[in-house]
């Protein structure tokens, strides 16, 4: 067998927003040593290697919660992902008859949770953004004073157009009318600075592995005390075995079964690492990010998504071209310029219907942890000569 | 004071997040706690408790009450 060149060393990736890559050394790390020095089964036993694997969950608990601003970290649970918590959230509080305030540019772990909660009997009323996917606030005020409503549910930020929502002006009205607020945290956990308990949404579910820097398989839902949805699943907790119901207690309720220990424990590292670096990070983001927008609209023939470069967005950039179809596009920067993006529908086809891309889709560039301004300039060289 | 006359308190909790809290709480208040497998008989409680020092006991109780650290069992052992 002759030599192999490994993939990833030629490859310039923009790809985060679908899942981040690389991920910090301390990460990596972390994941091998709970693999390797904690492997017992978390919470089930009190040997020493259950021991230490259920320390490194409470490690990882306490210093996820320092960074996402959660005052007791028993309000967070350890969910496999972002798409897992969104369900728990919606099923767990939502029963038919209930009335719900949705944004238009959802992506379709709300959507379709959503679709399928419709048809049970749920209401699911729609407001729009406009075009740059902008929720306004008064629009969704007067859509709750419209009739009783149990939640309104909105993503903190969108996957393609990058816009960030008012979330914490949406808690207050949704709170006025007696109402949750339910928000897929997914693009912002990570790009944004969070402090959840001031923020006010009842629910707050985010990915491990984008913005956060974890592993993929881990994600965290965030509960307000008081809120307490009907768990999705029922099992082992380590805890009350004779109880043939499932705990009330958490995060045990939430978390039957046996955790993702090692992806928990990346998480951990890379929450630590986003405690000490994260600041910088966000703000090297928001420069790269401004970057490309602008040297994209430069490009004849583009459009940029989205809110203007002039307005904060999370990392997110994605476009579309006048003569090019967007996976034409995708495809020659992968093999030409081994350049990594997403071209689509990105799993979002209610942003694409907002932002009137729904039949061509778009190419989605993701900055994130890793990418340098030399990336954005070869982003752009190639781009213009993809274009040409 | 009274004299001892058990040797060690154990303390149970409602799940492993709380047990592992309330070790960390009490290491950090330099009590003695080893962390051992819930002893039969304390109720239904996670698979962790901790064993202090009967000596201890009053600090360990001092120190998780002010941690908010809430046992849901507290007993008193000759032996474990």
């Amino acid at each position: 067998m002759g030599e192999s060149t490994l993939v990833t060393d030629r490859i310039t990736y923009f790809d985060h927003a679908a899942t981040s890559w690389p991920k910090p050394q301390p990460v990596v790390d972390a994941v091998v040593h709970a693999m390797t020095a904690a492997g017992g089964n978390p919470g089930r036993a009190a040997h020493a290697l259950a021991l230490a694997a259920s320390r490194l969950i409470l490690q990882s608990r306490t210093d996820v919660a320092a960074l996402l601003g959660v005052p007791d970290s028993k309000d967070l649970a350890f969910v496999p992902g972002c798409t897992f918590g969104l369900n728990l959230a919606l099923k767990g509080l939502l029963q038919p008859g209930d009335r719900v305030v949705v944004g238009s540019t959802e992506h379709n772990s709300v959507a379709r949770p959503l679709s399928s909660l419709a048809a049970s009997g749920v209401r699911v009323d729609i407001v729009a953004a406009d075009d740059a996917g902008r929720i306004d606030p008064d629009s969704v005020e007067r859509a709750v004073s419209q009739a009783p409503t149990r939640a309104v549910i909105c993503q903190h930020a969108s996957n393609v157009l990058g816009t960030i929502e008012p979330v914490g002006d949406l808690a207050d009205i949704a709170h006025a009318a007696g109402a949750l607020l339910i928000v897929d945290g997914a693009q912002a956990a990570g790009h944004l600075r969070l402090d959840l308990a001031a923020l006010g949404a009842d629910a707050y579910v985010a990915s491990g592995h984008k913005g956060l820097l974890g592993p993929q398989g881990v994600g965290v839902l965030y509960l307000a005390p008081g809120v307490e949805p009907a768990e999705l699943l029922q099992g082992g907790s380590g805890s009350d075995s004779e109880d043939p119901n499932q705990p009330k207690t958490r995060p045990d309720r939430y978390e039957a079964g046996t955790p993702n220990t090692p992806a928990v424990a990346g998480l951990g590292a890379a929450a630590r690492y986003l405690l000490e670096h994260g600041d910088a990070l966000r703000a090297e983001e928001r420069r790269l990010t401004r970057m490309l927008h602008e040297g994209l609209l430069e490009i004849p023939g583009m459009r940029v998504l989205g809110p203007p470069p002039t307005e904060e967005r999370v990392p997110v950039v994605s476009i579309v071209h006048d003569n090019l179809d967007a996976d034409r596009i995708a495809f020659e920067l992968d093999v030409t310029y081994k350049i990594a993006v997403r071209a689509g529908l990105h799993c979002a086809p209610w942003a694409h219907e907002t932002a009137g891309t729904r039949q061509s889709g778009a190419v989605r560039f993701g900055i994130g942890y890793g990418v340098t301004a030399a990336d954005i300039d070869y982003a752009l060289a190639s781009m213009r000569t993809v274009c040409a | 004071m009274r004299e001892p006359t058990v040797p060690y308190v154990v303390y149970g909790f409602g799940s492993t997040h709380d047990a592992l809290v309330g070790e960390r709480t009490l290491l950090e208040a330099d009590v003695t706690t080893v962390t051992i497998p819930t002893p039969k008989g304390i109720g239904g409680l996670c698979g962790i408790s901790l064993r202090v020092p009967w000596l201890e006991g009053a600090d360990a109780d001092v120190a998780l009450l002010r941690a908010g650290c809430r046992w849901t069992a507290r007993i008193e052992m000759l032996d474990f």
